[in-house]
C-alpha cells in the first residue's frame, strides 16, 4: 500500500533465553535453548512436560519494574511492563506530547494468577478480593496496568487471535500511524505460563514432552513457552520530531483467514501462501529479494508440513534461508509474534540468522532444510515473519534494513 | 457384543454431544470420521478421553488413535481386547 | 484539568461507513422482530439473562456439537445479519469480546481441577479462545479474508469498527462484519460482586435509572452489523467514532463538544442521544456532564435498564440507533428525557464502561 512508511525504533524482549535484547542475542548467537524444567508454574504436568519457563519469580519481576504496590500485577503484566521498559529506554518518547498508542496482545491474560485463586474467589462463602485481583481475569487487565505504568492514554487496544495475536497487534498499529490516528504505537504481546494453556494444549495431544523439533520429520509437536515482547513503531513525520534512529521499516503485512478447521491448517498452506505473497507484495519485492524467514514452526505435524507447502508453492525451488526459533523460546503463543519481530529485528541488525535447533532428517513430503548453524556471513535485508494461529488466522509481517 | 455396541454408541452421542441422535442412526461399519458420521480431529480427541475414562484405556499418540477410532467395529474390538475396566 | 483539549486530540476523520443490517439478542425479544418488542421484559433480579432464539432450524446436530451458549447465540446473530444485508461472504470478519465463552474458560478451569490434570477433553479449551467465535463464522460462511479480535472491556467493539473503517480507507475490502457478543455466568457474577460491582439491594430494571446507590445490574447481549462502503441498501452510517481512555468528566465534556464540531453539529442540531447510565451512583457524572449540556431538543435515551451492564454493551446502543434511523421512530422504552427535535436524523452514542473506557459515536439517516 502506497503512503507512510512505517519504522521501528525500539524493541524490549523477556522471555525464557534472557532478560533483555542483550542477553537474548547471546542465548541466540550460542545456541543456548531456554526449555526446560517448570519451577514457577504451579501443575502436575511438570513431572511430563518440559517449558520455556522464565526463571524471574513475580516477587523479582516486581522489583525489576517497579511497579506501584498498591494493585495487583499479575505475571502477565509484569512480564509486559519489564519487557516494555526497555523498548521505552531504547528511543526517546513522549506520550504526553505525541498522539502514543498501545496496543497489546494476550491469549489468557491473568489467567496465570488467577488460576491459583479462581476457586476461592467465586466461592460465594469467602470474602477476599485483595488488591482487585478479582479483575484481573481478563485479557484487557494487563493492557491497562502496562499502559497506565508508562502513561499512554491515546489509543489502547488488546487482540486476542491465538498465536498471530501480537503478529496482528504489530500491523494493527502500524495501520493506525499510517491512516493518522496515532504518531506512535506501541505494540507486542504478553503471555505467561500458565497451568491452563499447558493442560490445554496437553489435552490437544500436540505438546512434545521432548525438545521441539520444528521442520524435522520426527517433529512431535511443540513445547510451550513464555515472553513478552514490544516494538515501537513511528511514522516518518514522528520521526523527525522524535528524533529517533529507525532500527527497521515495516515494509509489509498481512492478515488472512483460511477458514478451514477450528484448530487445523489446510493441507495445502493456503493462508500461509496468501499472508506472505501479500506481504512481500506490499512491500513492493519478489520473493527472491527475502534474505531470511522466521518461519512459524511450531513443531507440529500440521504446521510446519502445511507451512512447507506454502513456502515450497511460493518459492518454489529456491526457498530463502529459513528457521523456527520455537526451539529456542518455546511457543510464546500471544507473544510469540512479537518475539519472533524482535528477533528479526536483531537479526537486520547484527546480519546473523539463527540455527532451527534440533532439526536432524527433512520432512519427507517437503525435503526442506532450515539453517542448522548460526549464520554469520550472510547478508540479510528483508525478513519474513510468520504467526499462524488457531481458528486459521494468519499474520505475516516483513522488515526491511532501514536505508 | 450387539449391546456392547449398542451402550458404545450411546456413550459416544453423549460425549460428542450428538443432541438427538440414536444409535441406530451409527452404522457399526461406516467410518466415524470424514465421509461416514463426519467427525473430525478434535472428536477423535474427545473419543480417547471415553476410552481412557469409561475403559482405562490410554492412547498417547494421535495417529494411533485414528486407527483404533476407525469404525464402531474397530472400537468395540480393540475396546474389548484392551479395556482395564 | 483545562477546558481545553490538546492539540493531538484532534483525530483524522474518516469517510462515512455504511451500515447494512444490524442484529441483536440480548435479554429483551430483539430478535424474533429485529426491533424491540411493544412490552419490554421487566426483571426483578439483577442478571438480565438472554431471550435465547431457537437453535434448532439452524444447525445440524452435527454443527451443534460442540457449540456452547455464547457461540450459538453469536453465530445466529451473525447468520442473519448477514441474510439481512444478503451477504454470503463477508470480506472482513472482526469481532469485539472482553470475555469470550466463559462457560467454556470456567469448564476448562473446573476440568483441570476435577480430573486432576489427567486427559482432558480438548473442546472448552479451544472454545475458550477469544477468536473462536469469529473462526466458526468464517467456517460458517466459507469467509476467507481479513480476521481480528479485539478485547478489550469498552473498547472491544469501537477497535473492531475502526479496524473495519481503516480496512474500507486502504480500499482493502468493499463489506465487513463486525460484532461483539457477552455472556454472563454464575460465577462471573460472584467474581464481580467481590469486586462490589454490582448493586447489593435486588433491583427492578425499570428503576435503575433513578437508583441512588452505587453498584449495577448484569446483563449479556450480541450484536452483529455488516457494514459496506456504499450507501445501497443501508440503513443508517456511522459518520464518527472516538474513544477516550481514563479521562475526567470534563475532557468528556469539551471531548463531546469538538466530537460533534468536527462534523459540524451544534448541540441543537443533535437529534438522539444515547447515555449509558447504568443505575451507578459512582460513574453517572460522566453521563451527567454529557446530558446537562444538551438542548431541549434533543432526546435523551438510555439503555442499560433494558440490557443490564457488561463491557460490550455499546452493542446494543449501535443496533437500537441503527434502527432509529432506519425506522424513524424511537421505542418508548428506551426514552429518559423526550426533545422537542421532531426530526431523526442523527443519533449520538455516549457510551463508558467502568469509568474507565468512554467512546463516542455519531450515526446518521441515510
Amino acid at each position: 500500500m502506497p503512503g507512510k512508511r512505517v519504522f521501528i525504533t525500539g524493541m524490549g524482549i523477556i522471555s525464557a533465553i534472557g532478560t533483555g535484547v542483550g542477553e537474548t542475542l547471546v542465548s541466540l548467537r550460542n545456541n543456548v535453548s531456554g526449555i526446560g524444567s517448570i519451577d514457577i508454574v504451579d501443575t502436575l504436568l511438570k513431572t511430563k512436560l518440559i517449558a520455556g519457563e522464565i526463571k524471574v519469580p513475580n516477587d523479582n519481576l516486581v522489583e525489576l519494574t517497579g511497579v506501584k504496590k498498591n494493585a495487583y500485577y499479575t505475571r502477565t503484566s509484569l512480564l509486559g511492563i519489564a519487557a516494555l521498559q526497555e523498548a521505552m529506554q531504547m528511543c526517546k518518547l513522549d506520550p504526553s506530547r505525541q498522539k502514543t498508542g498501545f496496543i497489546n496482545a494476550t491469549t489468557v491474560g491473568g489467567m496465570s494468577d488467577m488460576e491459583k485463586f479462581y476457586f476461592d474467589l467465586v466461592d460465594p462463602t469467602t470474602k477476599s478480593n485483595e488488591n482487585g485481583l478479582a479483575d484481573c481475569l481478563d485479557c484487557a487487565d494487563c493492557t491497562e496496568k502496562i499502559a497506565d505504568h508508562f502513561n499512554i492514554k491515546d489509543w489502547i487496544a488488546t487482540i486476542s487471535t491465538a498465536c498471530s495475536s501480537s503478529a496482528n497487534a504489530i500491523l494493527y498499529g502500524a495501520r493506525l500511524i499510517k491512516s493518522g490516528q496515532l504518531d506512535v504505537a506501541v505494540c507486542g504481546g504478553t503471555d505467561a505460563l500458565t497451568r491452563f494453556t499447558l493442560n490445554g494444549f496437553n489435552s490437544l495431544k500436540n505438546i512434545d514432552p521432548s525438545p521441539c523439533m520444528p521442520f524435522d520429520e520426527n517433529r512431535n509437536g511443540l513445547n510451550l513457552g513464555e515472553a513478552a515482547a514490544y516494538v515501537i513503531l513511528e511514522s516518518e513525520e514522528q520521526l523527525q520530531r522524535s528524533g529517533n534512529k529507525p532500527l527497521a521499516e515495516l515494509s509489509g503485512y498481512r492478515n488472512f483467514n483460511e477458514a478451514f478447521h477450528p484448530t487445523a491448517p489446510s493441507p495445502n498452506g493456503e493462508g500461509a501462501l496468501t499472508a506472505m505473497q501479500e506481504t512481500i507484495q506490499m512491500a513492493g519485492l519478489q520473493p527472491a529479494d527475502i534474505s531470511y524467514i522466521n518461519v512459524h514452526g511450531t513443531a507440529t505435524l500440521n504446521n510446519d508440513l502445511s507451512e512447507g507447502i506454502a513456502l515450497k508453492r511460493l518459492f518454489g525451488e529456491n526457498v530463502p534461508l529459513f528457521s523456527s526459533t520455537k526451539p529456542f523460546t518455546g511457543h510464546t503463543l500471544a507473544a510469540a509474534g512479537a518475539v519472533e519481530a524482535v528477533f528479526a529485528l536483531l537479526s537486520l541488525q547484527e546480519q546473523i540468522i539463527y540455527a532451527n535447533l534440533n532439526f536432524k532428517s527433512p520432512i519427507p513430503e517437503l525435503g526442506l532444510y532450515p539453517v542448522t548453524s548460526l549464520q554469520t556471513d550472510k547478508t540479510v535485508n528483508h525478513v519474513l515473519s510468520n504467526s499462524f494461529g488457531f481458528g486459521g488466522n494468519n499474520a505475516s509481517l516483513l522488515f526491511s534494513k532501514y536505508v | 457384543m450387539d449391546d456392547f455396541k449398542k451402550d458404545l454408541k450411546l456413550q459416544i452421542i453423549e460425549a460428542l454431544n450428538l443432541q438427538g441422535m440414536n444409535p441406530d442412526d451409527i452404522d457399526n461399519t461406516a467410518p466415524l470420521f470424514g465421509e461416514g458420521l463426519g467427525l473430525d480431529s478434535i472428536d477423535s480427541l474427545e473419543l480417547m478421553v471415553l476410552l481412557e475414562r469409561n475403559y482405562g484405556i490410554k492412547i498417547e499418540d494421535a495417529r494411533e488413535g485414528r486407527k483404533v477410532l476407525e469404525s464402531i467395529d474397530a472400537m468395540a474390538a480393540y475396546i474389548q481386547a484392551n479395556r482395564k475396566k | 484539568m483545562a477546558e481545553t483539549t490538546p492539540a493531538f486530540y484532534l483525530v483524522n476523520m474518516f469517510n462515512p461507513v455504511y451500515i447494512t443490517s444490524a442484529r441483536a439478542i440480548c435479554a429483551q425479544d430483539t430478535f424474533s422482530n429485529n426491533n424491540l418488542p411493544e412490552e419490554t421484559k421487566a426483571f426483578e433480579q439483577n442478571i438480565l439473562n438472554y431471550h435465547e432464539p431457537d437453535y434448532k432450524k439452524y444447525f445440524t446436530i452435527m454443527q451443534l456439537r460442540r457449540m456452547t451458549r455464547i457461540i450459538k447465540i453469536g453465530l445466529v446473530t451473525a447468520i442473519e445479519a448477514l441474510k439481512d444485508a444478503k451477504l454470503e461472504q463477508p470480506q472482513a470478519i472482526i469481532t469485539g469480546t472482553a470475555k469470550g465463552s466463559m462457560t467454556d474458560t470456567e469448564k476448562f478451569l473446573h476440568d483441570i481441577v476435577d480430573f486432576n490434570e489427567g486427559t482432558l477433553n480438548p473442546t472448552a479449551f479451544i472454545q475458550s479462545t477469544y477468536n473462536a467465535l469469529n473462526g466458526l463464522i468464517a467456517l460458517h460462511h466459507n469467509a476467507n479474508g481479513y480476521n481480528s479480535t479485539y478485547v478489550h472491556r469498552g473498547f472491544s467493539l469501537e477497535n473492531a469498527l475502526m479496524d473495519a473503517i481503516m480496512l474500507f480507507e486502504e480500499n482493502r475490502i468493499e463489506n465487513a462484519l463486525i460484532g461483539c457478543f457477552e455472556e454472563m455466568t454464575a460465577e462471573h457474577y460472584e467474581l464481580k460482586k467481590k469486586m462490589g460491582y454490582w448493586k447489593n439491594e435486588s433491583m427492578k430494571n425499570i428503576d435503575l435509572l433513578n437508583s441512588p446507590t452505587t453498584g449495577t445490574i448484569a446483563g449479556e447481549g450480541t450484536f452483529f452489523f455488516t457494514l459496506n462502503k456504499s450507501a445501497e441498501n443501508a440503513i443508517a452510517k456511522l459518520n464518527g467514532l472516538r474513544m477516550l481512555y481514563n479521562v475526567d468528566e470534563a475532557l468528556i465534556k469539551t471531548t463531546f463538544k469538538s466530537f460533534l464540531a468536527e462534523h459540524n453539529l451544534t448541540l441543537d442540531e443533535v437529534d438522539t442521544v444515547f447515555l449509558s447510565y447504568n443505575g451507578n451512583s459512582q460513574t453517572r457524572h460522566f453521563e451527567d456532564a454529557i446530558s446537562q449540556q444538551l438542548s431541549p431538543s434533543t432526546n435523551q435515551l438510555a439503555f442499560k435498564h433494558l440490557c443490564g451492564e457488561f463491557d460490550t454493551a455499546a452493542g446494543f446502543a449501535l443496533w437500537a440507533g441503527a434502527k432509529i434511523l432506519q425506522h424513524q421512530t424511537i421505542h418508548p422504552s428506551l426514552i429518559l428525557k423526550k426533545g422537542t427535535s421532531s426530526s431523526l436524523k442523527n443519533v449520538v452514542i455516549y457510551n463508558q464502561y467502568n469509568g474507565k473506557e468512554h467512546a463516542f459515536y455519531l450515526l446518521e439517516k441515510i
